[in-house]
């Protein structure tokens, strides 16, 4: 049976799902490795408290950021699980190393594209680090500042536009990796992405407490629609900002496939593959 | 054959080598390098922004500049020069000391600068530049910022050898080492003017970190002889326990029967 031979779209993604889902629950296979790596995202937790109890002594903090003290601190508890997911998932560094060691061969043999399978392993790794996460630092949040009041209606849109930015990701981080075709080593381009989308994507601090040039600056960039977005709706329920994000994740995930698709089929050519 | 001239020799030859091997990935070390550099900065633009909406007790955007000024030199010259600070714990997990062992140089000094981590350069880079564009300092404050770069230096590769020695007793423990270290960095970038008052006697003791961010800055800030006796001296004292504690651990170690004995 020729494995490799296109069998339908329909084939492909049930392929695909089942893979994101395998490689998901490898995640959920060391839970106490992850919950001990949320040491980071607790500690990140704790020192904004107390930075936002610091200012909230001069300032009125629901004037300057929209939220309250509390509704901060979930802001941050959530915003720090989408973030800190991506750290558990090291795809683009995989990329890089199979470039380099020349171990793309294996892959490329294999019944399932070289970029769909990596596409798809980032996806469901990321998807169930940010869960495990997201329990974490909930119970950091509810230790610190008590349970505000969540809307169900909003975890539920919150969470799925979590999905669509885990896509959106997904496509610019592997347009990025598959630079390693010419570079070898993509790490310094991985981390200033990572860094841009944690400054102007709001992680730390909501982008309403920005000054106005940053803020305009960070509104103009689409990083504001990978942590944003998402962590907002999470402690603000907003229907009709939900539809509107939703739109503008799809988007921005769609423009990022023509980079991803025009680097790896230039990169794939540049391949060689010697010995064995 | 250890006198410090020897010693000297050694580490400079470590460095030239490893500087060869890098840069036979020119393209690589360059963009790593690059991406520090521009990571520590976009940090700057991150607390002008903050300062221009708040502010910290007793603490300007200059003083906190300086704060990362000092941690990133002190962590960049940490990481080029003594780069398997970080993997101590998996040198260990893995029996790759049996290298080192064989070899009459000292085995802890020896182990941590025969890696180096050359992208740090662009935090170190970072420090110096960062301090002198916006602190605008003079011949007494350069000093300053050389010694707290040191003393800052010392005192994280010696965090990083205590908590890599951990995994003579737990076996494996790169993961919690780098936690620890992670903690330890995290803490360090902010005043600790923030927290309550047992968590400020956390960071002086258990968890370094105000003595290579807030109290360096200090001491830039007010120059007291004192102030850099008692940096001088956590240091040395940091360095003796992080022996020690080697040391001792080191009566744990079991051979890893390695043929490839070094990545």
């Amino acid at each position: 049976m020729n494995l490799r031979k296109p069998r339908g779209a329909w084939a492909e993604a049930r392929k695909t799902l089942a893979l994101a889902r395998l490689l998901g629950a490898q995640q959920w296979a060391y839970p106490r490795e992850i919950l001990a790596s949320s040491a980071f995202v607790l500690v990140t937790m704790y020192i904004f408290t107390n930075l936002w109890r610091t200012i909230g002594a001069h300032h009125d903090l629901a004037q300057m950021t929209g939220l309250k003290l509390p509704e901060l601190i979930w802001y941050l508890a959530f915003t720090e699980a989408v973030y800190m997911s991506a750290n558990s998932v090291p795809d683009g560094v995989a990329v890089d190393r199979e470039v380099r060691t020349g171990d793309i061969a294996y892959r490329m043999v294999r019944p399932v594209g070289y970029a769909s399978y990596h596409l798809t392993a980032y996806l469901g790794e990321r998807l169930a680090s940010f869960l495990l996460r997201l329990v974490v630092s909930a119970g950091g949040a509810w230790l610190l500042v008590g349970l505000p009041a969540l809307a169900p209606a909003a975890i539920a849109a919150s969470l799925v536009t979590v999905v669509t930015c885990f896509v959106a990701d997904a496509v610019w981080t592997h347009a990025i990796a598959f630079l390693s075709f010419w570079v070898e080593d993509t790490y310094g381009l991985h981390l200033l992405y990572r860094r841009a989308v944690m400054l102007l994507g709001g992680v730390l601090i909501p982008l309403e407490a920005y000054p106005s040039w940053a803020r305009d600056i960070a509104e103009a960039l689409p990083f504001r629609l990978l942590i944003s977005g998402p962590a907002r709706l999470f402690v603000a329920p907003d229907a009709a900002g939900f539809g509107r994000l939703l739109l503008l994740q799809l988007g921005w995930a769609a423009a990022g496939l023509l980079p991803l698709l025009f680097i790896y089929r230039a990169g794939i050519r540049r391949v060689g593959a010697q010995g064995g | 054959m250890n006198r410090p001239r020897a010693l000297l020799s050694l580490l400079y030859n470590y460095a030239r080598a490893n500087a060869q091997g890098a840069l036979e990935y020119r393209a690589s070390l360059i963009s790593q390098a690059m991406g520090m550099l521009l990571n520590d900065v976009l940090w700057v633009v991150f607390w002008t922004a903050y300062f221009e909406r708040f502010e910290l007790p007793g603490w300007t955007r200059e003083d906190v500049i300086a704060l990362w000024a000092v941690l990133a030199a002190s962590v960049g010259l940490a990481n080029v020069l003594f780069g398997n600070a970080m993997r101590l714990a998996t040198l260990i997990e893995r029996g790759e000391l049996d290298f080192y062992l064989t070899l009459p140089k000292p085995l802890l000094l020896h182990a941590l600068i025969s890696r180096m981590m050359l992208m740090s350069i662009g935090d170190l880079v970072f420090g110096p530049l960062s301090f002198g564009i916006y602190c605008h300092p003079g011949l007494r404050e350069w000093l300053l910022f050389g010694l707290a770069m040191l003393t800052g230096a010392a005192i994280l590769v010696s965090f990083l050898v205590i908590a890599g020695s951990l995994a003579f007793w737990l076996g494996r423990a790169q993961s919690i080492a780098s936690q620890l270290f992670g903690v330890l960095i995290n803490f360090s970038t902010y005043p600790t003017a923030i927290f309550g008052e047992r968590v400020r006697l956390l960071l002086y003791t258990l968890v370094p970190a105000a003595l290579i961010g807030t109290l360096p800055v200090e001491l830039i800030k007010s120059a007291r002889p004192v102030l850099a006796a008692e940096l001088l001296g956590a240091a040395v004292l940091m360095m003796a326990l992080a022996g020690l504690i080697f040391h001792r651990g080191l009566r744990r170690y079991e051979s890893g029967n390695l043929i490839a004995m070094r990545e």
